[in-house]
């Protein structure tokens, strides 16, 4: 259990951060300053959701790939 | 639309939502504007409307972003208090003395080849009039009001009553009788639920079951909360032109999406109970995932007590289609026969555009999925021609209303369409996007579903707007988890938004 939160974290911290960085370039516009302190403040929430539920996006993503695994031969649901 | 700056007077066709909300913009801007309406009243749908007919989402989602309904106005609201806002919107924006009633536009042409002006015929009481105008915005939205009227065999035979839902004006005209409902959209199961009232039996028949939209998800959260949030935007199909992370969602995470949306069809599954079985021992589980199926011809929101009264077979519910009529009622493609008294087709409206004349359609490369527009307005065969209303989405009010924005700031100069190769281009990767997974329909080149917030998003880039409209300290979480609605886009609509932006990014916390 514990291993499992901090193996969520650490994804969570990694996607997070990628998220980030993608969310501060979209916002962000070159030479408003303005702009960019906004992009920071919403990369900072993203970054921060993605610590706070990393471990519950992996439970999730675990137990669908399992799913879909077991549903994909039958095309169930594809 | 070589040069859009020296369009002065504008054609509007319609006195409906879209037209209404493009005669406000285009007013706003000092244009000269002409409303034809081919009824006495303005309203378009909202005038034509059957028994009980009204709104089939929640009030917040049903209303001009510059001119909110009244606090009072109930959820769901009927077509009639709609009808009164509308006129009450056309007054305050003085569109109403800019319409001319029982004025139907018969043919629109271009008397001295593309991009010359429009020449615009009318009739008004069988005389026909012309008039000149340097652009013409067509908004009757996807379809016209003729009804759709499907022809089975032995109609002569029958004994009994056929009529379109457009002449169901009251719940008395079916009091007493054994009614069979054709149609399993919204206006079928208005219908329905309104015989089962007052009807000896009701009956529907539903050719095709597709997913239902329930107005509250769970019998709690209302449905705008799953369906009109960024991230419920990220999960469905991939956009034409999807963002990186929506990539990343889709194919990294793609058992994750697929999961999710076998939840909702669980959710909708208990919740509707659609695993009952009906009148011909079928249940009303659709075969397309939700996913996909909810972007089908038919998405709507039926009323609660809809499935309530299925189960309880005060409505007895059958799939298939009719064969035939009989002379005592109605012989269904699976051999069933149903005694009935009146057959009613909620079976929707034709596509109308004759008006446009032969060689406007043909360039227009109209096709099964109808014509195919860039950014759902404008077709580059046809300059001078805009289309306000053919973009079929959860929220129509407010996307036609950016749409009649979008094309108000074009006319302004504000920004500009790209070459004529280009928008072209742009037309034929939107065809080829939708017709790799969006369900086969007349109008499928003009559904766009949940895809509004997408769509919404690239009108308001054009206009050099922040796609971003949610405001304060939690705005990131907002923009993820809160639902889009027309009060979000009011600066914008109301054509006040870079003056409003500069101000928020005065005051918007420095890090």
């Amino acid at each position: 259990m514990n291993s499992m939160l901090w193996a969520g974290t650490v994804v969570g911290a990694v996607l997070g951060l990628l998220h980030a960085g993608y969310v501060y370039r979209v916002v962000s516009v070159p030479g408003d300053a303005a702009a960019h302190a906004r992009a920071g403040y919403y990369a900072l929430w993203t970054l921060s959701l993605w610590l706070l539920f990393g471990t519950y996006v992996l439970v999730l993503w675990i137990i669908s790939v399992v799913a879909y695994t077991i549903a994909r031969p039958f095309r169930w649901r594809m | 639309m070589a040069d859009v700056s020296s369009v002065r007077s504008v054609a509007i066709v319609g006195a409906g939502v879209a037209g209404l909300a493009t005669a406000r913009v285009l007013l706003q801007q000092d244009l000269d504007c002409t409303v034809f309406e081919r009824s006495s009243e303005l309203g378009g749908v909202w005038t034509v409307g059957y028994s009980n007919f009204g709104v089939q989402v929640q009030r917040e989602l049903y209303e001009f972003p510059d001119w909110p309904l009244s606090a009072d106005s109930p959820d769901f609201a009927p077509g009639p208090l709609i009808q009164s806002y509308l006129e009450d919107y056309a007054n305050h924006f003085g569109v109403a003395p800019r319409i001319r009633f029982n004025a139907e536009v018969t043919n629109i042409a271009e008397p001295d080849g593309p991009d010359s002006g429009w020449t615009v015929t009318w009739e008004d009481g069988g005389a026909a009039h012309s008039d000149e105008f340097d652009m013409v915005v067509v908004c009757i939205g996807l379809y016209s009001n003729k009804p759709h009227m499907p022809e089975f065999p032995g109609r002569d035979d029958f004994g009994g009553e056929v009529m379109h839902i457009s002449g169901l004006k009251s719940r008395d005209q079916l009091s007493g009788k054994r009614v069979c409902v054709l149609g399993y959209g919204k206006s079928a199961t208005d219908a329905a639920l309104e015989s089962a009232a007052v009807a000896a039996e009701t009956h529907i028949v539903v050719r095709e079951a597709h997913w239902p939209i329930p107005s509250r998800l769970a019998g709690i959260l209302p449905f705008k909360w799953g369906m009109l949030t960024r991230m419920a935007s990220t999960i469905i199909p991939p956009y034409q032109r999807p963002t990186g992370v929506e990539r990343v969602v889709h194919s990294l995470g793609k058992p994750l999406v697929w999961f999710y949306w076998r939840l909702v069809e669980l959710l909708l599954f208990v919740q509707c109970r659609l695993g009952s079985r009906f009148g011909s021992r079928v249940d009303l589980v659709p075969e397309q995932p939700v996913e996909i199926g909810g972007f089908s011809e038919a998405t709507m929101l039926p009323r609660p007590a809809f499935y309530r009264q299925l189960r309880q077979g005060v409505i007895q519910g059958h799939r298939g289609t009719i064969a035939e009529y009989t002379p005592a009622g109605v012989r269904l493609t699976g051999g069933a026969e149903l005694a009935v008294d009146v057959v009613v087709l909620a079976t929707g409206w034709e596509t109308d555009f004759g008006f446009l004349g032969v060689d406007l359609w043909r360039r227009l490369d109209a096709g099964d999925d109808g014509f195919y527009l860039y950014r759902h307005m404008l077709h580059p065969a046809a300059p001078g021609l805009a289309f306000i209303g053919r973009a079929s989405t959860v929220c129509s009010i407010l996307t036609y209303s950016l749409q009649a924005r979008w094309l108000g700031e074009l006319l302004k100069g504000s920004h500009r369409l790209p070459d004529a190769n280009a928008m072209a281009r742009e037309i034929a990767e939107m065809k080829a996007w939708k017709q790799s997974w969006m369900p086969p329909s007349a109008a499928r080149s003009a559904r766009l579903i949940i895809h509004m917030q997408h769509y919404h998003d690239e009108l308001l880039t054009d206009l050099g707007a922040s796609p971003l409209r949610k405001r304060g300290v939690f705005a990131p979480l907002k923009e993820l988890i809160f639902p889009y609605e027309p009060a979000d886009y009011g600066t914008i609509v109301s054509g006040e938004w870079e003056r409003q932006e500069a101000q928020m990014d005065r005051v918007e916390p420095s890090g």
